[in-house]
């Protein structure tokens, strides 16, 4: 552990320097976020008002949970969960289970999440004892647990009446009551892992976990500790899922894949892993979420959306793959 | 001579009366009628049934002495093709097929066409197969009108907002049935301007109609009384709740399609009324032409949703009525101990 310590002091202008390109992304996102709001305003001055306000921050709401828990897995070196809607959707499930049974509400939101934990953990053991690609297991057990939904459960139906729905609709200090566990989720990532030991450890193995090894650090230990934990954000965005959608379907989760990754690879996250920002992703996600409702201001549906966060996506991974071969290079 | 002119004739009697027999004998020893059933895919009551068996079919199958067979199709394509194989082994009279996996039906149409198998599908066209499927324009106009006369008795026919919620992948379906909801209220309040009318894609899911809803909705702030049209109730729904989300000043209501939201004590407070299909019960409908075809006079082929083999009628229900049919386990029940009505004639509400 002391080595551990006497290592970290070595690196305080790597840390420097990754923190003012951190704020640089973050300043490059606002003022593109800026800019589209800029256009949308000249477009139709009626843009600025509280219905958008609040189309957009609904909008970040499930999008921003679920970019927390995928920018957790690369950040750690986990390259990408492409089963965190599962875990998602899991909680959903669970939540309509134990309501159904009478359950109180804060007993069920507990539990169902601790679900979508347990849905990582096996996930985890995959990943680290059976050593298979994390890709691909999340691949596999995103298809295959879609399909033990489905089997099991068809549909889960939200009771309109019941607090979850009301969690789904109400708003809270002017933003929606379900925008608030995005929001703190984003505060509680930035400061675990720029202040935690714990966090930089997760940094430390997603960026070279060979060193990371030599330092003392267990990977496997690590690598569970991401596949529970992102699941577990996954399970977050349950909840707020249970609150929007009052008939919860298996393959729901499909349209949240690509605007996470989206967002996740736009603010910065290096795929390669050990490099990633959760204040840039707070921005990027925004500038995502506000796209679908700017476009149909300038007269165009929002299932455009689909076309510009992948043409966006495609803008992004190409940035992120240019820099890692110019680290590589160096 | 005498005695061969007698054998003679008594061969000739004896052939004679063989040649009576015979046809008899065969016409008895042929194989009985044989009903098979591949249901089951997407989810909903007819995945369901997939998993569940169709009690509706088989009753209908032992009411008329016919033998019957019937396999899943599960959620998955291989699996459809292979029960193919399995139903041109137990060489079925004819089929009611429901393939969540189209994708792969003209290979399964191939090997059906090959054992000469006549094929009954439900929802999904597929040529050379009999289609049987709701009357998607007469649902759209009844949950329109329906909705319409809500509108006018508390809008006095002046929405500020029409949203359509469609699911454009579902093609000619969609234009019936969201394009019919639409001919529907406009036969109600005729003088809605075009303006108001605002058509997205909702693909008949909350996790997409509401925040494309929701998009609409702050596009058009002046816009507080909002009318939901749809695709099925969930697209319906989704936007319901986009207009909830943004504020209380909203005041909205829809109509949805399918009936899959509107029965049971799960309700959302805006969803004034559906249309029912009661797709579970689509098999009482299918003897129509299973009956022809066991009579070897099989009915024309028609294979399309737009000309369809069987019309199923629609039944629209307000919130209100819906409460009073039970859900579709209990529906079944009751059907099967009388296959020959159907789920129309014993639960719309007159």
């Amino acid at each position: 552990m002391t080595h551990l310590s006497s290592s970290r002091f070595k690196v305080p202008s790597l840390r420097k320097s990754a923190d003012s390109e951190y704020l640089a992304t973050i300043l490059i996102l606002l003022a593109v976020w800026i800019f589209l709001v800029v256009i949308s305003v000249i477009n139709r001055s009626d843009f600025l008002s509280k219905a958008t306000f609040s189309a957009v921050t609904f909008n970040m709401c499930i999008i921003g949970i679920l970019a927390i828990g995928q920018g957790f897995v690369v950040i750690s070196g986990g390259i990408l969960d492409l089963s965190i809607t599962v875990s998602m959707l899991i909680t959903s499930f669970m939540i309509v289970v134990f309501y159904d049974r009478g359950w109180n509400t804060p007993l069920l939101i507990i539990v169902s999440i601790l679900c979508a934990g347990v849905f990582g953990l096996f996930n985890s053991i995959l990943v680290v004892w059976l050593r298979i690609n994390p890709l691909i297991v999340t691949l596999a057990t995103g298809f295959a647990g879609g399909g033990v939904l489905l089997i099991v459960f068809d549909r889960g139906l939200v009771d309109p009446k019941s607090s979850i729905a009301d969690f789904g609709t109400s708003h809270l200090f002017g933003f929606p009551t379900a925008w608030w566990p995005m929001a703190l989720l984003t505060i509680g990532a930035h400061f675990f892992f720029k202040y935690s030991r714990f966090g930089r450890h997760f940094l430390a193995v997603g960026g070279n976990p060979l060193s990371s090894k030599a330092m003392g650090i267990s990977l496997k230990q690590m690598r569970v500790a991401t596949f529970v934990g992102a699941s577990i954000i996954g399970g977050i965005a349950g909840i707020v899922f249970a609150g929007f959608t009052p008939e919860i379907r298996p393959n729901a989760g499909t349209y949240y894949m690509l605007p996470v990754i989206a967002a996740v690879v736009l603010a910065g996250f290096s795929l390669a892993g050990g490099r990633g920002s959760f204040l840039a992703l707070f921005v990027s996600v925004g500038f995502l979420s506000t796209i679908p409702t700017a476009l149909v201001f300038f007269g165009l549906e929002s299932i455009w959306q689909t076309f510009i966060q992948g043409f966006i996506l495609i803008i992004a991974v190409s940035i992120d793959a240019y820099r890692i071969v110019k680290v590589k290079g160096r | 001579m005498s005695l061969n002119k007698s054998m003679a004739i008594k061969t000739i009697a004896i052939i004679s009366a063989l040649a009576f027999i015979v046809p008899t004998t065969s016409a008895t020893a042929a194989p009985k009628f044989k009903l098979c059933v591949a249901l089951g895919g997407i989810p909903g009551i007819l995945g369901a049934l997939g998993t569940t068996g169709d009690p509706i079919a088989k009753a209908g199958a032992k009411k008329r002495g016919w033998d019957y067979y019937e396999v899943s199709n599960k959620l998955d394509a291989p699996t459809a093709v292979k029960n193919a194989d399995l139903i041109v082994q137990q060489k079925c009279s004819a089929l009611i097929q429901f393939n969540g996996r189209p994708e792969v039906n003209p290979t399964i149409a191939k090997k059906l066409a090959k054992a000469k198998i006549p094929v009954i599908t439900y929802d999904i066209a597929q040529p050379g197969w009999y289609f049987l499927g709701i009357d998607n324009l007469a649902a759209g106009k009844a949950g329109g009108a329906a909705l319409g006369k809500l509108i006018k008795e508390k809008w006095n026919c002046q929405p500020d907002l029409v949203l359509e919620s469609h699911g454009y992948g579902a093609g000619i379906v969609d234009a019936m049935r969201t394009g019919g909801m639409v001919e529907g209220l406009k036969s109600v309040c005729p003088d809605i301007d075009k303006s108001k009318f605002k058509p997205f894609e909702g693909n008949g899911e909350i996790a997409v109609s509401q925040p494309a809803a929701r998009d609409i909705l702050a596009a058009n702030p002046t816009a507080k009384k909002i009318a939901v049209v749809g695709l099925n109730d969930a697209g319906v729904v989704g936007s319901l709740l986009a207009a909830r989300q943004l504020g209380s000043g909203y005041e909205a209501m829809g109509w949805g399609q399918d009936g899959n939201l509107i029965a049971g004590d799960k309700v959302d407070p805006d969803l004034k009324g559906s249309v029912l299909y009661f797709l579970e019960g689509y098999s009482a409908y299918a003897f129509e032409v299973l009956d022809a075809i066991a009579k070897k006079s099989a009915p024309k082929m028609r294979d399309g949703a737009v000309n369809p083999a069987i019309l199923v009628k629609p039944c629209p229900v307000s919130a209100a009525q819906a409460q009073g049919i039970p859900v579709d386990s209990v529906r079944i029940k009751k059907l099967a101990q009388d296959p020959s009505k159907t789920l129309y004639s014993i639960y719309c509400p007159k």
